[in-house]
């Protein structure tokens, strides 16, 4: 009898060790978040991937600090570094050279920017750094506004400066790009390319505003919320989606006041001030680089006009904020709205 | 024999399952992205768990200071007799909360409701 009790304990305590141990196995194959962040082209970046693989996804976060890393240094506007051939060199550079080299991945996102002007009727214009730098320097010192007489004085380069050349090249006109309306987008699509490229689907990068989701890690949807321009930390609206980029352009975000005015920090190529059409406008597409531009362009049009460009887009939906606090879906954005 | 052989056999297996349990519910890792502050039921605010800050609510007694860091949420000082709340350590897992009763604040992780937030 209490050989037979014996045998039963030992029988139960095996079970249960196999039933747990199977459980531990089977649980670490879920898949586990992995984060990393980082501060790069002046904004908080937050990188977040699913994998069942701890080595496979700390290499891919650390690669991907990389990229944004390099894309940070190419399109600095502001500081050199050694052996890059960067925005800063571009201008600044001594070279007698007619053309000079620059770097293949540098190229490129000029080459987007040259043809976002011609998509946006050039109103997402990457050669407008004087013009920008003008505002900033207002901006910096709170104490007036640049005068229309200065702003035209200062635009004195245009987009047909920008002379691109065998893929590698560009003409040394030492023109001021500003790559700002576009940068953030097209290295998070960059980065979103290489994540699915290396097997990781599952992620969700967040570049001071900028998303882009990859597969959602349990099936579902991911909830993104959009900030209240009226109330920063608070959200007006949550977005759901998957294998999506949701990008907002507001003047809330980087402003100044000066005798009571806000003056934002997107500017009109046309008029070279900051518009006055929204408090935001929410661009969501599959394409980071995409959502990115589109999101500085509606910006700057009429809700109007936004409204039938993106409806007449396929596969882009927007949600505007108007200054009268009320929100406007494009035609097919309701889809993207959770609550 | 006080303890029997069929009560070891009870103890044994009801020590392995709290103990695999307990493994299990800490490999789901899940945190709140998210954090609901209520002061007498009212929402006050939503607290983004992604970025570390200090906020100062305003409780029944006085001040309630309230530091997110590493994507985890205490109550650092409260106005009370007790300070029960501040004792409470961080949370971060969707659901868990601190309430302060003497305020009336209550710290809730939401439930995944938002993954992220555009800005």
């Amino acid at each position: 009898m209490q050989d037979r009790i014996n045998k039963l304990i030992w029988l139960i305590v095996i079970i249960l060790i196999i039933i747990f141990g199977i459980l531990f196995i089977k649980n670490k194959n879920i898949k586990k978040e992995y984060t990393s962040k980082f501060y790069y082209m002046d904004t908080y970046i937050h990188v977040k991937v699913y994998s069942d693989d701890f080595e496979k996804a700390n290499k891919a976060l650390k690669e991907v600090e990389k990229m944004y890393k390099e894309y940070h240094e190419l399109t600095d506007r502001y500081n050199s570094y050694d052996k890059i051939n960067n925005l800063y060199y571009i201008r600044n550079n001594e070279s007698d050279d007619e053309y000079i080299k620059i770097d293949k991945r540098l190229y490129e996102i000029l080459e987007y920017g040259k043809d976002a002007y011609e998509k946006t009727d050039g109103l997402v214009n990457i050669s407008m750094g004087n013009v920008i730098d003008v505002w900033k320097k207002y901006r910096d010192n709170k104490n007036g506004i640049p005068s229309k007489k200065e702003l035209k004085k200062s635009n004195t380069e245009d987009i047909d400066d920008i002379i691109l050349k065998d893929g590698n090249k560009i003409k040394n006109n030492h023109v001021n790009i500003d790559l700002g309306s576009i940068s953030k987008g097209y290295t998070t699509q960059k980065v979103g390319e290489y994540l699915d490229k290396i097997g990781i689907t599952e992620y969700l990068i967040n570049a001071g505003g900028n998303v882009l989701v990859g597969k959602h890690y349990e099936d579902s949807n991911y909830k993104i919320g959009i900030e209240d321009p009226n109330n920063k930390n608070d959200i007006f609206t949550v977005l759901k989606g998957n294998n999506i980029s949701v990008v907002t352009s507001g003047g809330y975000e980087r402003y100044y006041e000066y005798e009571d005015k806000k003056y934002h920090h997107i500017i009109s190529p046309k008029t070279l001030y900051p518009t006055d059409y929204m408090k935001s406008v929410t661009v969501i597409t599959k394409d980071s680089a995409l959502a990115d531009m589109l999101s500085t362009y509606l910006f700057l049009l009429s809700i109007e006009d936004g409204k039938d460009y993106i409806n007449n887009l396929e596969d882009v939906e927007a949600i505007w904020y108007t200054n009268d606090d009320e929100i406007v879906l494009s035609d097919g954005a309701k889809k993207y709205v959770h609550k | 024999m006080f303890i029997n052989k069929k009560d070891k056999i009870l103890i044994i297996s009801l020590l392995l399952i709290s103990l695999f349990s307990i493994l299990i519910l800490n490999l789901n890792q899940k945190q709140g992205n998210i954090a609901y502050v209520y002061h007498d039921n009212k929402l006050l605010k939503k607290v983004d768990l992604n970025i570390n800050k200090t906020y100062t609510f305003d409780g029944d007694k006085g001040k309630v200071i309230v530091t997110v860091k590493n994507k985890k949420i205490k109550v650092d000082k409260e106005t009370s007799e007790y300070h029960l709340c501040s004792k409470m350590g961080y949370i971060s897992r969707p659901h868990e909360t601190i309430i302060c009763l003497p305020n009336k604040i209550v710290i809730e992780i939401g439930g995944n409701e938002v993954d992220t937030v555009v800005r």
